[in-house]
């Protein structure tokens, strides 16, 4: 293991607004109206810039140099890797959002467990530091909050953290969020993400020849991929389909590997993505040493078979055993599955 | 990865903004001429799609403005997908922003999303 490196694990930011329809209809566009300047001032104070973006009728997606940024009309969802100041992006948004006479109805901040803990910057070396700042960030309005570290007794497990905070003590959010994170990946797999020596290729076209030839394209073979490679090697893209958006970033290096896959995604997708096939698609990628897999349900709907179905799916394809599942609820923000796996064999 | 990569949106100081201009097309008849009025040179068209919902488009003008700037020879035109549905719709526009690439009335290439550097790429790559 690496004495430091770069840091692949992000920490990631979901600010929700209400979606008043007197607001909506006379401004459909929401949050997607905030102009690119300020954004990119807000980015700026998060220490990360944009280096592709691509929109669709239903939201906004920018690859970032430490990440991603996707915006929906009421919703934002910041994802920042490295020692990047995340949680300087909260007073800004919300302020850019008031001018738009948007409300913000919940907060969701999330992050795994750091490789390199202490390369991290305040307060980012604590998770209880973390949710101090986030909490002083929030309007009173947001009543319901808890803050919860998943920590499963498996040793070769990390923990996942979460802290919440909404206006409702119910959550009608109909999104399920799935977010995998996984390290010690294949060194094979990992060499699609180094940048060829003496290639003449731009980082756009050569993000396009990682895309295919790692198979990320296969993933989700209806979705257009917005992808960029990092000079001399790192990966970035982001998913778009119709309403829904997947984003993927890789930190190659042996030693320190990471790669995470995420998604949002409605469970009555009446069987157009199979969660499961989705999922072992993108974990086979990288064939990595050990996986986590947090899944939020926002509404009523958690659905054990789901979880169990992705057991057996892993299991299977994959080889991948359950060392743990542990859940946990939020109010106002649903229900949090997290599922930690390491090959059969270990 | 590193925080070396340039932003999308930052053009270059060094750059004078010439002349070389986007084209808008507001109606479907201005755009049957321009269409047609290519077919029969050389040159090379870059349909410009956008929309309003756009917010990466916005990012990006400022480096399209620059970029159009230097190739004068080429001809840059600007599609609303809402206004000019059908145009949008032959190009199957609906992941935005397309640079869509068209010489003798044939499309040859395409660039989606905000990206600068490939968009240069392919200008210098089919502009003869």
């Amino acid at each position: 293991m690496a004495v430091s490196g770069f840091e692949g694990f992000e920490k990631r930011l979901e600010l929700r607004f209400f979606d008043d329809t007197q607001i909506t209809n006379n401004n459909p566009m929401g949050l997607r109206l905030i102009d690119f300047e300020s954004l990119d001032q807000v980015l700026n104070q998060v220490q990360c810039t944009v280096v592709s973006a691509v929109a669709n009728r239903s939201f906004d997606a920018y690859v970032l140099s430490e990440s991603s940024l996707f915006v929906y009309p009421t919703k934002i969802i910041i994802k920042t890797c490295g020692t990047t100041q995340l949680l300087k992006s909260i007073r800004p948004l919300i302020h850019l959002a008031r001018n738009l006479n948007l409300t913000l109805r919940a907060c969701r901040y999330s992050r795994g467990s750091f490789i390199f803990p202490n390369s991290q910057p305040f307060p980012y070396t604590s998770f209880k530091d973390e949710v101090v700042v986030v909490e002083d960030s929030l309007p009173k309005s947001l009543r319901y909050r808890k803050a919860s570290v998943i920590t499963p007794s498996s040793s070769s497990s990390r923990d996942w953290h979460v802290f919440t905070a909404s206006v409702d003590v119910e959550s009608d959010e109909p999104v399920v969020v799935v977010e995998v994170c996984m390290t010690e990946l294949d060194r094979v797999n990992a060499r699609s993400f180094f940048r060829r020596k003496g290639d003449d290729k731009n980082s756009d076209s050569a993000g396009k020849e990682m895309t295919r030839l790692s198979g990320i394209d296969m993933i989700n073979a209806n979705a257009f991929i917005c992808d960029f490679a990092f000079d001399p090697c790192g990966y970035s893209m982001n998913g778009v389909d119709g309403e829904r958006y997947s984003t993927i970033h890789v930190t190659p290096e042996d030693g320190f590997s990471y790669a995470s896959f995420e998604c949002g995604l409605s469970l009555y997708d009446d069987g157009h993505l199979d969660v499961s096939e989705v999922l072992s698609r993108a974990i086979d990628v990288f064939r990595p040493g050990s996986v986590s897999i947090a899944t939020t349900y926002g509404g009523e709907d958690y659905n054990h078979e789901v979880s169990k179905r992705v057991e057996r799916v892993l299991a299977k394809k994959l080889g991948l055993k359950c060392r743990s599942r542990l859940m946990d609820e939020f109010p106002g923000s649903g229900t949090v599955v997290y599922q930690s796996f390491t090959p059969r064999r270990k | 990865m590193g925080s070396n990569a340039s932003s999308v949106h930052d053009v270059p100081s060094s750059m004078q903004t010439k002349s070389g201009l986007v084209v808008e097309i507001e109606s479907r008849r201005q755009w049957r001429l321009l269409f047609d009025s290519m077919k029969g040179s050389n040159k090379l068209l870059v349909i410009d799609f956008t929309a309003a919902w756009c917010g990466p488009c916005k990012a990006m003008e400022p480096r399209v403005k620059e970029i159009v700037s230097r190739y004068p020879e080429a001809v840059f035109a600007r599609v609303d997908v809402d206004r000019l549905m059908d145009v949008a719709g032959t190009y199957k526009a609906n992941t935005l922003p397309a640079f869509v690439f068209v010489k003798r009335g044939e499309e040859i290439d395409r660039v989606v999303g905000a990206k600068p550097n490939e968009l240069v790429n392919k200008i210098e790559k089919h502009r003869v």
